[in-house]
């Protein structure tokens, strides 16, 4: 009986062995792969293999064609890659043999440019410096070399032109945007005129400008502050276009001493007698 | 006497709730005494068989007519808000991850449940007191929050608490569907969003930080397994006890179809026992019929203003107006066009009527002149007022003389008014990718022009001025964060003491109150830090309003200011406010306040009104040795030189900025 037990499990241990697969040889081996035309030769004397080629990124499922001395690998996939290192990778059952390559796309893809800048909005009352960090991508995902840069990256200190606005670093992005504000006004001109039907008078500050000649940004605040008879007051107005206008109401023969400020800027003080 | 904490905590309702399944083994040994036990030997022994039927079924039938009354009191006194449509507010919630925040709901009553039942965002408030877990809302008797008005002012206290440290508990989101809290909301820093489509109004608090992540606490395995096995196992035993129970002492009685009793009462017990019932349901529903139907509400001077403040606070207008004096000039019509163009305000619109009390100035048989005082509660707290009313007798009935009407008239048929109003565009990239870099917006400027840490007796607060050097407007959210000499950290909030949105160049006073004197120097402080945290704002920096003022000293410190307002809006200005800052000669400020007027101000009309004000310039100090250090956006900043104010200078130190509440959505202050 013991005899016959370990007759069993001999059979069953050598049942189990299978027959060693020869590694496949290549036939047209090339160092580089363009993509997507893929046709690679190998010779064998099995049929049972499946083929895919593996990158970093992704394996890449390829179909196999056999023939009477091997196989051809074909690619099915007709996109593009992300080119770097691969491997192709053959297996028939629980065999499996590696050849490295190298990927690359065969045809160029459109690229995209990306402009980074930071910050993308600067005031000129801080500072108008600006860093750009650039890069491409093609279709596929793949850095490529931007314009006239033999650089995947680069990036630049720039010192930005004054004048204010909206700009794009990349003409056809909206994206890309950045922002050159206006800064704070350097003087509060004050004038005013007296509506004799309105019983009012109309106080103007403006054309309110920033040291570099830019129209000061729409809805600052301007605070025109006035006494009259012993009383102080107060009014608002936010500014549209460079200029800032209220309406104080006024009997004819009132005195009033006026005076507009925009943060710390402060008008000349103007004597009003309507 | 005992357990008053409980129950103020607990509250009635469930107070009542269990009061009544503890009443259940007494009533049923009353009602079956007086059916068919003792009470009704009594009855029938000392009357008659009939004599007990009548008393029964008399008894049974206003109990009948109770239960009716009970069951249709929600249509005569509504206890809870009209049914809300929670899907909008549920839409909100889900889109913009705005569920990465908390919510609080006001005026919702119980449907507030509703919504939190079926939506996964977390709220601040609870509807089962003791399941909540922050300790702000265990500690008080605060039933919920969502309610605080009815909850005086602890309540009003709770939900200030929470609108003012909204931060630390990631509270960003209000559904108001009471405009009572407006006011509150406003002030504290909060900015309409969008009015949903089932009307409710969702309010936001700029620079909130999200949710963090709670570790969760550790337990000994071994209480958990006992509150698994505990709460059912005694569940079950007390079933099988009961059973046995049943079983084994009941069994007889049970198959007993009048359980022999031979209990003995007094006859006052039985009497009085019998006719409680009776007198006591009856009575109630006569009492409420009178009320309704008999009542004569204009029978005496002060009764008629009563009455009539009682049917105002309750917006019954047309009951209102019958207590006026009948004359063919001042109609219904001509009321309602008055009181359109008069009243709303802090009083008549945002607050309810507190308690009155009614002086006689003069007082003839056929006329009066009252001296009427109202105390009204509003969320930013108890208001006072005091009007004089004449009253004239007309057929034994008292009617208020309608009071002189001069309106002031505006110069203008048409009025323009330019406002600059931004949009900030969102996410322009379609994407739920949180953080696409190109589409980030940058963080405003903004400025300290100064902070000072100002110790006045037990007080200690800080005070300043904050300055918004951006070209946009900005939502600016300020702490305080004082570490102590144990290396404990406090953090403090400006309430509403300070504009938390200001339009481009503008600036605005701040106070931030610290603790205790006796606190503060108990625990030593080591520093001190004012932090700014900023956004781009596209609401609430119309503040609206041309003050104008005048001071005058007057006793104690105090002085006098004779404000003015001036709208010049195209809009009404429903709560005229200034924020006072005083400042001393060096142009440091010392305190800031927050004035309102109860009264609301129409588009181009003038407005006056004084405030007393007490000054602190002789009493305060500017403490220096500690050092205090200002944060804007998390990178250090300097505090600009201060320098003198000769506008506050020339008016005793005071310097005001407008600070009103507009309630029209169109520009969502």
């Amino acid at each position: 009986m013991t005899k016959l037990v370990a007759l069993i499990l001999l059979l069953l241990l050598l049942n189990a062995c299978t027959k060693p697969v020869q590694k496949p040889i290549w036939q047209n081996p090339q160092s580089i792969i363009s993509f997507p035309d893929v046709q690679l030769q190998f010779k064998s004397t099995t049929n049972n293999w499946s083929a895919s080629l593996v990158s970093f990124i992704q394996p890449i499922q390829l179909s196999i064609e056999y023939t009477s001395d091997g196989f051809i690998l074909i690619n099915d996939n007709k996109n593009g890659v992300i080119e770097g290192p691969a491997q192709i990778c053959l297996t028939s059952g629980d065999q499996y043999f590696y050849y490295r390559v190298n990927l690359i796309n065969k045809e160029g893809s459109a690229v995209t440019h990306k402009d980074y800048r930071s910050p993308k909005t600067v005031n000129p009352d801080s500072s108008l410096h600006q860093q750009r960090i650039v890069h491409a991508i093609n279709q596929y995902r793949n850095l490529v070399y931007p314009e006239k840069k033999l650089q995947y990256f680069f990036e630049e200190d720039m010192l930005l032109s004054p004048k204010a606005g909206n700009y794009r670093a990349i003409s056809s992005e909206s994206l890309s945007g950045y922002y050159v504000q206006p800064g704070s006004c350097v003087n509060v001109p004050v004038k005013a005129l007296y509506n004799t039907a309105k019983e009012m008078l109309e106080v103007t500050a403006g054309p309110l400008k920033d040291k570099f000649d830019n129209q000061v940004a729409d809805g600052t605040a301007v605070a025109f502050m006035y006494s009259h008879n012993q009383a102080t007051y107060r009014m608002e107005a936010a500014l549209l276009k460079g200029y800032a206008t209220v309406f104080i109401p006024a009997k004819r023969g009132s005195t009033f001493s006026l005076k507009a400020k925009v943060n710390e800027t402060t008008s000349a003080t103007i004597q009003l007698s309507p | 006497m005992l357990g008053s904490n409980a129950f103020n905590i607990l509250t009635l309702d469930r107070f009542g709730f269990w009061a009544s399944i503890i009443a259940i083994p007494f009533m049923a040994k009353f009602i079956y005494s007086f059916l068919a036990g003792p009470v009704r030997n009594f009855w029938t022994r000392k009357f008659s068989t009939s004599a007990h039927f009548i008393l029964s079924a008399v008894s049974g039938f206003v109990y009948l007519l109770f239960i009716v009354f009970i069951f249709h009191l929600g249509s005569f006194r509504p206890l809870q808000p009209k049914e809300i449509d929670i899907q909008p507010m549920l839409n909100f919630l889900n889109r913009d991850e705005h569920m990465r925040w908390r919510y609080l709901t006001l005026g919702f009553g119980d449907q507030m449940a509703w919504l939190s039942a079926n939506s996964l965002a977390a709220t601040v408030d609870g509807n089962y007191h003791s399941a909540r877990r922050l300790p702000e809302l265990t500690t008080r008797p605060v039933e919920r929050l969502e309610n605080a008005k009815f909850s005086g002012p602890e309540g009003l206290a709770s939900l200030n608490d929470f609108l003012t440290y909204s931060e630390k508990y990631s509270l960003k989101y209000v559904f108001s569907n009471d405009r009572y809290y407006d006011p509150l909301l406003y002030y504290s820093g909060w900015s309409r969003t969008i009015r949903l489509e089932n009307g409710i109004m969702v309010w936001e608090k700029g620079n909130i930080s999200t949710i963090k992540p709670v570790v969760p606490k550790e337990v000994n395995p071994l209480l958990k397994k006992a509150w698994g096995i505990f709460p059912v196992g005694s569940l079950c035993l007390a079933f099988l006890l009961t059973i046995f129970y049943l079983r084994r002492y009941k069994t007889k009685d049970y198959f007993e179809t009048v359980p022999v009793t031979n209990h003995h009462y007094p006859a006052v017990v039985i009497y009085s026992s019998s006719l409680l019932p009776l007198v006591f349901f009856s009575g109630f529903l006569l009492i409420q019929l009178y009320e309704l139907l008999l009542v004569k509400e204009q029978e005496d001077h002060k009764t008629t203003v009563l009455n009539y403040y009682n049917h105002l606070d309750f917006q019954r207008f047309e009951n209102a107006f019958h207590f006026f004096k009948p004359t063919p000039t001042y109609t219904l019509d001509q009321y309602l066009l008055e009181k359109s163009v008069n009243d709303g305000g802090l009083l008549p619109s945002y607050a309810k009527l507190d308690s009155i009390d009614v002086h006689e100035i003069n007082h003839s048989p056929d006329s009066a002149l009252l001296s009427v005082y109202t105390r009204w509660r509003t969320s930013l707290g108890e208001r006072e007022k005091t009007d004089s009313m004449q009253l004239v007798k007309l057929d034994k009935n008292w009617f208020i003389v309608p009071p002189a009407f001069a309106p002031e008239i505006p110069e203008e048929q048409v009025r323009t008014y330019t406002y600059t109003l931004f949009k900030k565009q969102g996410k322009r990239v379609i994407s739920s990718f949180p953080t696409v870099k190109d589409d980030k917006v940058k963080k405003p400027f903004v400025t300290f022009k100064q902070a000072n840490l100002i110790r006045n007796g037990k007080r200690n607060f800080i005070a300043g001025e904050v300055l918004n050097a951006d070209d946009v407007p900005v939502n600016i959210a300020l702490k305080v964060s004082v570490r102590y000499q144990n290396d404990t950290d406090k953090n403090y909030y400006p309430a509403t003491a300070f504009q938390y949105n200001l339009s481009p160049k503008s600036s605005s006073f701040f106070q931030v109150d610290l603790d205790s004197t006796q606190l503060m120097d108990s625990l030593k402080i080591k520093s001190i830090e004012l932090f700014a945290e900023t956004d781009v704002s596209e609401k609430g920096y119309i503040h609206g309003g041309a003050p104008g003022y005048s001071v005058q000293k007057a006793a104690n410190n105090e002085v006098l200011i004779n404000a003015s307002m001036y709208n010049e809006l195209t809009t009404e200005i429903n709560i005229p406010g200034l924020l006072i800052a005083e400042k001393d000669s060096a142009g440091s400020i010392l305190q800031t306040r927050l004035m309102l007027h109860p009264t609301a101000l129409r588009s181009g009309l003038h407005n006056n009104f004084q405030f007393r004000f007490k000054e602190i310039a002789g009493t305060a100090l500017i403490i220096k040795q500690n050092p205090l250090t200002v944060f804007v956006n998390g990178q250090l900043r300097n505090i600009l030189p201060t320098q003198p104010d000769k506008t506050a200078a020339a008016n005793n130190g005071i310097i005001v900025l407008p600070h009103c509440f507009i309630s029209q959505e169109i520009y969502l202050q």
